[in-house]
């Protein structure tokens, strides 16, 4: 089992594996309790406890086997995921229109790696290619050139619902993530698990007690089966945020979530955000405005200028900065002073 | 007389349903519809003529309305053409078909034949011909409805809601909008065309001109039945396109009635049922803003009722 899987595609093939060893394990449990029950007194039974006790071995080292293999496709993708980086973008560039008049440079040979647990905000001026940056990772535009790994995995040609398996993204646009027409409990029902459907019926009251536990910190408990269209920018938002990471994403891409929102939504959506990425340890990039939120919040800070990433700060670096002297440093390397766009970067 | 109504409306009404899902749930103008329904009236003719039986009849003419709503939905998926666009090629391309399939007769009639609804009295026999077709076409729109229940019910049903609402949540959830297309739309026309099978056994022939305008009075039948109640249930939202037909062709019946009292004649049913569906739009619009408000409302009472309510998602 060498072939390169993603996150959801292994954990589906761990859970196919563990049920099929299960089944094993069951099927000779019954035929040696069969056996047991036999009268051993005569020949015919003796001979055919024998044969339902050798069958049961036979079984049982295939549930052996399926347990040995899980454990092998376990080491592997562990070994795979061991110092590599989540993800790397090498010298990826968009051009957007090309050989018009309308040519225009998105992205200009963009490295970047993200590694495992990083937790990274990006700030920058309108244009400067944060979005261009988040479409090429989640695939909604191709990259003109370059490549895209994510986990092992080159990603660069992939389309964007089969990298939605491991990239879970939330949009500034509230009713993007969500489907207004539908009730909330079908739309966590599809956001818990990634990937095509059968016609099953994975909404029960099991799932239904999961998802009222899973809605009372953002006070939607009461209201499963309300129409999503229904609620707030602010409580769509919420909903969003906790669909998004009921699938445990690699990586989780902000994409100025909480601009379309008031201060105090807003407020609440980001709190949030922090306490999702806490307790599954995500890794996540997180398009901000706010320069004193980029500088408190997370392990890492970049900034972006016409489509190059000119400030990558880290680790005791980054816990030192201050709002004055990121905008000397942006000064300084841009060359340029802060024109009407400096209003966008709020402290 | 008035069973008739009902029956012609049960038939009817499995079409709506088609068109439910295509107009409806995945939100997609699909103009397949008008070419299905005698694709399907064809198909079922011409097995049950050629000794095919009823059975296999009605499910060739399933299987053909399926490749219909592929076929729109390929060209739809391959070309990116609007869906609107592709329906009407598949249409066009269709009468052709459908001739062919008919062997170049503009319609053929299903004489000496046993169809449905000749079979219908002879197993109901306790009841009168007309009832027993009555209650022959209750049971299939009632199967037809109750399996369509449980389909938009599952998780694939669900998906194929979700993307009629919103195409890039179901790419976020890693599904290919592509694949849910074949699939609403090959079910869609599917119906469309067991609907037309079930027509042509009732009137007794199949007609290559069968489904012209078909799509605007099924639009019509949908209108007819949101007036009804609103829901988000998908069974109701199915029951009330059921009704929604039945009212249809209830009315068209009292226009063929009683309309020659104010000079009304067959000639205007096209006009009429266009208008219908103008002013069904312009009510619903307002209709849909009014009780949007009022769920808005309740819900808040509910929550405000059940729960203390929280200060950072005042509405």
């Amino acid at each position: 089992m060498s072939k390169s899987l993603n996150k959801a595609q292994y954990e589906r093939e761990i859970e196919k594996l563990e049920a099929k060893a299960l089944k094993y394990e069951s099927k000779a449990d019954t035929l040696i309790d069969n056996a047991s029950h036999l009268d051993s007194t005569t020949d015919t039974g003796k001979e055919r406890s024998s044969m339902l006790n050798s069958q049961a071995l036979e079984i049982s080292k295939k549930a052996n086997d399926t347990r040995e293999k899980i454990k092998m496709l376990k080491r592997q993708y562990e070994e795979r995921m061991k110092g590599l980086p989540l993800l790397k973008i090498e010298h990826v560039t968009k051009v957007f229109a090309p050989g018009t008049v309308n040519e225009k440079v998105a992205l200009e040979d963009i490295n970047l790696t993200v590694n495992q647990g990083d937790v990274i905000c990006i700030i920058g001026s309108n244009g400067s290619g944060k979005s261009t940056l988040f479409n090429m990772i989640s695939g909604t535009f191709p990259v003109t050139s370059g490549t895209i790994t994510l986990a092992g995995l080159d990603i660069t040609k992939q389309p964007e619902y089969k990298r939605a398996y491991d990239i879970g993204r939330v949009f500034q646009d509230p009713t993007k993530g969500t489907s207004a027409n539908m009730s909330i409990e079908d739309n966590m029902m599809l956001a818990s698990k990634k990937g095509m459907r059968g016609v099953k019926f994975s909404l029960n009251k099991t799932t239904r007690e999961r998802f009222k536990r899973l809605l009372t910190p953002i006070h939607l408990e009461e209201r499963l089966k309300d129409n999503v269209g229904l609620l707030s920018g602010g409580q769509r938002q919420a909903l969003t945020l906790l669909m998004t990471t009921l699938s445990k994403p690699h990586l989780m891409l902000l994409d100025e979530h909480t601009a379309a929102l008031d201060p105090g939504n807003a407020q609440t959506v980001m709190d949030l955000t922090k306490e999702y990425i806490e307790r599954d340890s995500l890794t996540a990039m997180m398009v901000t405005h706010n320069m004193q939120f980029a500088i408190d919040y997370g392990n890492r800070l970049i900034m972006m200028d016409k489509g190059h990433i000119i400030l990558d700060i880290s680790g005791e670096e980054k816990k030192n900065l201050t709002v004055q002297t990121l905008v000397a440093r942006f000064k300084e390397i841009a060359k340029t002073e802060f024109t009407s766009d400096e209003g966008l970067l709020t402290e | 007389m008035i069973e008739g109504i009902f029956v012609e409306g049960l038939i009817f009404s499995v079409m709506v349903l088609g068109i439910l899902i295509s107009y409806r749930i995945l939100d997609m103008a699909d103009m397949t519809c008008d070419g299905a329904v005698a694709t399907g009236a064809a198909v079922c003719t011409m097995c049950i003529t050629g000794g095919l039986g009823i059975g296999v009849g009605m499910l060739f003419s399933f299987l053909a309305g399926i490749c219909c709503g592929l076929v729109t939905a390929a060209i739809h998926n391959k070309l990116h053409i609007p869906v609107l666009l592709a329906g009407i090629l598949t249409m066009t391309m269709l009468y052709s078909v459908n001739l062919r399939i008919l062997g170049n007769k503009a319609n053929v009639p299903l004489v000496r034949v046993t169809t449905l609804y000749r079979l219908f009295p002879a197993w109901f026999s306790f009841l009168p011909s007309s009832y027993a077709s009555l209650l022959g076409s209750l049971i299939c729109v009632g199967i037809v409805k109750a399996l369509m229940d449980m389909f938009f019910r599952s998780d694939l049903g669900t998906a194929l809601g979700a993307m009629g609402g919103n195409e890039q949540m179901v790419v976020s959830q890693g599904m290919n909008p592509a694949t849910l297309k074949y699939i609403g739309l090959g079910l869609g026309n599917g119906l469309i065309a067991l609907s037309g099978a079930l027509l042509a056994q009732y009137q007794g022939f199949a007609d290559a001109n069968l489904g012209q305008g078909m799509i605007v009075q099924g639009l019509a039948a949908i209108m007819l039945g949101e007036f009804l109640f609103s829901t988000n249930k998908i069974s109701l939202i199915t029951l009330r396109a059921v009704l929604g037909g039945i009212i249809y062709k209830a009315l068209m019946f009292l226009g063929r009635k009683y309309g020659y009292l104010i000079g009304i004649t067959p000639n205007d049913f096209r006009l009429l049922t266009g208008v219908l569906v103008i002013i069904s739009l312009a009510v619903a619009k307002t209709r849909a803003m009014y009780s949007n408000n009022n769920a808005r409302k309740r819900a808040l009472k509910r929550t405000k009722l059940s729960a203390p309510p929280k200060e950072a998602f005042n509405e």
